[in-house]
């Protein structure tokens, strides 16, 4: 019977204006109903007397008439239908009082929640942007992957070469736009200043696919372009360039030969690898300028391109899988042998949306497991604030029992007092959450802006999914670890609370839920601990582990330019430079190698062996090439046989030498020396020594086998090697020597620097080096946390107890037997914690060894640091606030 | 939310009675509370107290506006008139109202 006249404008309105005036002009209302009331009453008082009453009767049934005046009032006030929000305004009002009595929390509380926010927020984006998201490029959802399968039928998300690149290209054209990139390392000399750069082969309509546009300058579009030019990335632009505008259009040499710069690439485009980041892109087509194997690009057997595309309006993926897939049986048919996988079928072709491929391509669970990884990591963080938070908040309710019971014998509804502490909750949450984003969102600004570190294409900008996987978390937070102390605050027990009293022993015991947040806290900081003292330790073995050694190397990688010639001018050129280099005073012997073997750089062949019965067996071994004379120069000692000579280089692998590993893998308990083998199903190689481990080797490979095998080293067929130097002492002087002898071949060659092999290494296990750090900083958040945690409960113990330590001490308790009482449960919650926290460690140390070499002795001195580090600390934590218990009066305790 | 108040007159009820009254002219709300009482021939007792919240309830609808104006006696007080808005509706709860007294009335009356 409502409806009609209830959704009326003019019904809408007032009820509009009602609930305003009710919000914010509540006093005026209060009063004018008070005038109301009290006029009514004097009328029925009036009225009554008039009809014969004493004036105190008249009184009394005027009130009796009314039926209660505050009743009428509290009536009138729910029907102005701002009740909950008035309650929520005392609520806040309320809060914030209580709030500002405690600073000291509050800071605590919002400072812990906005950096773990900020950095869980940061993470899930980071995993969001290399996950899940496009790349960011306009449409960047539109983009597919084109991959072809590997030789070994293994992998059908392989990479293509140049010549089917154009094929494809040519196919695709009416339902797609293709474009393909390979990733090369060029020595870019901008002012005299020459650097070694890794950037892309990109072929010419790469940029027009990823639709991207450029900083300043324009990008090359002809189709066969004939003026070498360069794009570069704005990190470039910006360290080598010096941010100048007028940067496009200079000539920058490229091993050695002139480039005019096109183009500065916009900030967050590096490249379309979410692996690595490009700093500059050269149209394919300028490849043999700049390589000495010109030709390498050309063979259909190289397979060195990533292949992506744009579909056009009505293109679809199968389309474009049908035109490819016609073109590789055509390919199959002329071009038989780089057309045919080991089983003898023809290669297939794959196409997917580019960020289906990501998760398809990548290699084993690793990119999932690190992905769940750190997003555990973040929302763990997260947790740990709330729980930390949470508390905080039971600490304090516990200090407020006897407020909260006053309320509750005053009449307040439990549900009442639930709003209120949730609304202190929401207080802190609220200010810490939005702190943290801003960070966060300030964070992402300031590195998708200014890369400071070489992240690759991905769009690490907030969207949705963040926020709402942070609006999510922070629900759950504000439910979970608002609610939870609210519930157990307001179970008390009325009369005892209100007397001051704790129900004596039984009732300071600690509640199930306050233990088991300060056992997770502990758990968890001795778990972060031991993850940083793992990889330190770990850092620290490696770096004394042949860095002595390491220090009297000095490297130099050498890259060969065009200009050398041909392999056999480059390998009369290399063994010219080690030479010189080997004649500097001070240098006492020189060589080179292929790479440094550590982590990253690897090679593998596949060697044949055959036993006494002939039986034949095929191991896979990790393997590097090296001139004569290498092995001493690096400090590695043979423990048997020969190091190569001058005649075993040149002529194929017709001899090798193995670390002892290797040796004792392959042949256990024989004599390796002078048995043989053959590597890639080429000569048959004898093994004319036995070495020791390189120095640097604690950075583990992902060996299929155990050790090192050294080729004699094919000079002049690569177009880089690394030269070696033994200086024993000097080496700031030698360094400069050398580096002159390189600087004067800088036609023919490009060396930008010299180091020491140990600066090398420091280099390579970076990586390492922040995920320690990383830990670090989270296991002193995490010992905060959990010592915080640790003394609170001693004080609230110590606070509880007051009367029984009274009594106690007055009846002749020693101190330490009193600091034993309020430390009992802190220290059995402490162990608990701890063993679970040692537990998870040990799992820590599994994924640490996946990535460096870890010992049993590094686990047990790690793990030891870690428990050590966490009992002298917590103890000192809970000691501290204990020592009030034993000031604590008898006389005082028992009087209150 | 407005909730009602246990024991109290059927609220819309009272809001119906309410209506009615300051159909006839404007009142205060004591005259209103007299006038109830008056004309159910002191047959409803209603808490006095109650029509207050009720006033309220009409006026946050629409169906009735207030003014402070001066007894005959000279006293401040609060007056309530119906608005076109609130006859409307007055006429339409009546109606309802009627229609359900006489279906209580006919299931009363066939037993």
């Amino acid at each position: 019977m409502r409806a009609d006249t209830q959704l009326h404008p003019r019904a809408l309105i007032a009820a509009a204006r009602g609930r305003f005036h009710a919000l914010f002009d509540r006093e005026r209302m209060d009063a004018e109903l008070d005038d109301e009331m009290r006029f009514h009453l004097e009328m029925e008082i009036a009225k009554n007397t008039a009809a014969g009453m004493s004036s105190s009767d008249a009184r009394r049934a005027a009130l009796v008439a009314f039926g209660g005046v505050d009743r009428a009032v509290e009536a009138h006030r729910d029907s102005r239908g701002t009740r909950m929000i008035e309650d929520a305004i005392a609520d806040m009002r309320f809060a914030i009082r209580s709030l500002l009595r405690a600073p000291g929390f509050v800071g605590v509380s919002i400072v812990t929640l906005a950096v773990s926010i900020a950095i869980g927020t940061a993470l899930f984006t980071g995993v969001n942007g290399f996950v899940f998201r496009p790349l960011p490029v306009p449409d960047g959802d539109r983009l597919v992957e084109v991959f072809t399968s590997d030789y070994n039928a293994r992998e059908p998300l392989g990479s293509t070469s140049y010549p089917d690149l154009v094929d494809f290209t040519r196919a695709a054209a009416p339902v797609a736009d293709l474009a393909g990139q390979a990733r090369v390392m060029y020595a870019l000399t901008v002012d005299g200043e020459t650097k070694l750069v890794t950037g892309s082969l990109v072929s010419s309509r790469y940029f027009r696919v990823m639709r991207v546009a450029p900083e300043i300058g324009r990008f090359p579009a002809a189709e066969h372009p004939v003026a070498p030019a360069i794009v570069v990335s704005y990190t470039l632009w910006r360290r080598s360039f010096h941010s100048d505008t007028s940067a496009v259009g200079r000539t920058i040499q490229v091993n050695g030969q002139p480039f005019t710069v096109a183009a500065v690439a916009p900030p967050e485009f590096r490249g379309t690898s979410r692996e690595n980041a490009d700093d500059f892109w050269m149209d394919v087509t300028f490849e043999p300028l700049v390589s000495p194997n010109y030709a390498e690009f050309e063979r259909r057997g190289n397979r060195s391109f990533h292949l992506f595309g744009r579909l056009r309006d009505g293109g679809s993926l199968d389309a474009l899988t049908a035109r490819l897939s016609v073109v590789a049986s055509r390919l199959f048919d002329e071009d038989p042998e780089d057309w045919r996988d080991s089983t003898g079928k023809p290669r297939t072709v794959t196409v997917m949306s580019e960020r289906d491929a990501v998760l398809a391509a990548a290699q084993g669970p690793d990119l999932l497991a690190i992905a769940g990884g750190v997003m555990m990591l973040g929302l763990a963080l997260i947790a740990i604030a709330c729980t930390n938070l949470a508390s905080m908040q039971l600490a304090r309710s516990a200090a407020r029992r006897r407020e909260i019971a006053t309320r509750l014998a005053l009449g307040a509804s439990r549900g009442r007092i639930i709003r209120q502490m949730l609304a202190e909750c929401a207080l802190l949450a609220v200010p810490g959450a939005a702190t943290g984003v801003l960070l966060a969102v300030a964070a992402s600004r300031l590195i998708s802006r200014f890369r400071p570190i070489p992240l690759p294409s991905v769009d690490l900008s907030l969207d949705w999914r963040v926020v709402t996987f942070i609006t999510c978390a922070l629900l759950l937070a504000l439910l979970v670890f608002g609610l939870m102390p609210a519930l157990q605050t307001v179970n008390v027990d009325l009369l005892s609370d209100l007397k001051g009293e704790h129900g004596g022993a039984a009732g300071a015991r600690i509640g199930g839920l306050r233990g088991g947040l300060i056992i997770v806290q502990v758990a968890l900081s001795v778990l972060f601990v031991a993850a940083s003292g793992l990889i330190a330790l770990a850092l620290l073995r490696d770096a004394n582990q042949g860095r002595d050694e390491a220090r009297r190397v000095l490297i130099a990688r050498v890259d060969f330019l065009p200009a050398a010639g041909d392999s056999i001018h480059v390998r009369a050129l290399a063994n010219d430079i080690i030479a010189r280099v080997g004649a500097i005073p001070g240098v006492v012997a020189s060589s080179a190698t292929e790479f440094v073997p550590v982590t990253g750089a690897r090679r593998t062949v596949v060697a044949e062996l055959r036993d006494e019965a002939g039986q034949s067996r095929m191991r896979e071994l990790d393997a590097t090439g090296i001139a004569p004379g290498y092995l001493g120069v690096v400090g590695i000692r043979l423990v048997r046989g020969r190091d190569f000579a001058a005649h075993d280089i040149g002529v194929g692998y017709r001899t090798a030498i193995m670390t002892k590993a290797m040796a004792d893998a392959l042949w256990p308990g024989a004599d390796p020396i002078g048995r043989h083998f053959t590597i890639d199903h080429g000569v048959v190689a004898e093994v004319i020594g036995v070495a020791l481990d390189p120095p640097g080797s604690g950075a583990a490979t992902d060996h299929s086998y155990p050790g090192l095998l050294y080729l004699p080293m094919n000079l002049g067929s690569e177009s880089e090697v690394v030269l070696h130097a033994r200086v024993p002492s000097g080496q700031a002087a030698v360094q400069r020597e050398i580096a002159q002898v390189l600087r004067g071949e800088n036609t023919r060659i490009v060396a930008p620097e010299v180091i020491t092999l140990d600066e090398y290494f420091n280099h390579v296990l970076l990586p390492q080096r922040i995920m320690a750090e990383a830990c670090g900083v989270l296991a002193a958040l995490q010992l905060f946390l959990a010592i915080a945690g640790l003394s609170g409960l001693v004080a609230y113990v110590t606070t509880l107890r007051r009367r029984e330590i009274g009594i106690r001490t007055a009846l002749g308790a020693s101190g330490r037997s009193v600091v034993g009482l309020v430390m009992r449960q802190g220290v059995r919650l402490a162990l608990i914690g701890g063993c679970i926290g040692l537990a998870l460690s040990l799992g820590v140390a599994q994924v640490v060894g996946s990535t460096m070499r870890i010992t049993a002795p590094t686990v047990v001195a790690g793990l030891g640091t870690a428990v050590g580090i966490f009992v002298l600390v917590s103890m000192t934590a809970m000691l501290f606030p204990a020592r009030r218990a034993l000031r604590v009066s008898p006389a005082v305790a028992l009087r209150d | 939310m407005p909730h009602e108040t246990p024991g109290d007159v059927l609220q819309g009820t009272l809001d119906l009675l309410v209506l009615k009254t300051l159909a006839l002219e404007p009142m205060h709300g004591w005259g209103i509370a007299q006038r109830i009482q008056q004309l159910s021939r002191e047959a409803l007792s209603v808490g006095q107290g109650s029509v207050y919240p009720a006033l309220l309830r009409l006026q946050n609808r629409g169906l009735i506006d207030n003014a402070w104006g001066v007894t005959e006696n000279n006293r401040r007080a609060r007056y309530y008139s119906i608005t076109t808005l609130g006859r409307k509706a007055l006429r339409a709860e009546t109606d309802d109202w009627r229609r359900y007294a006489r279906a209580v009335e006919l299931i009363l009356g066939a037993g």
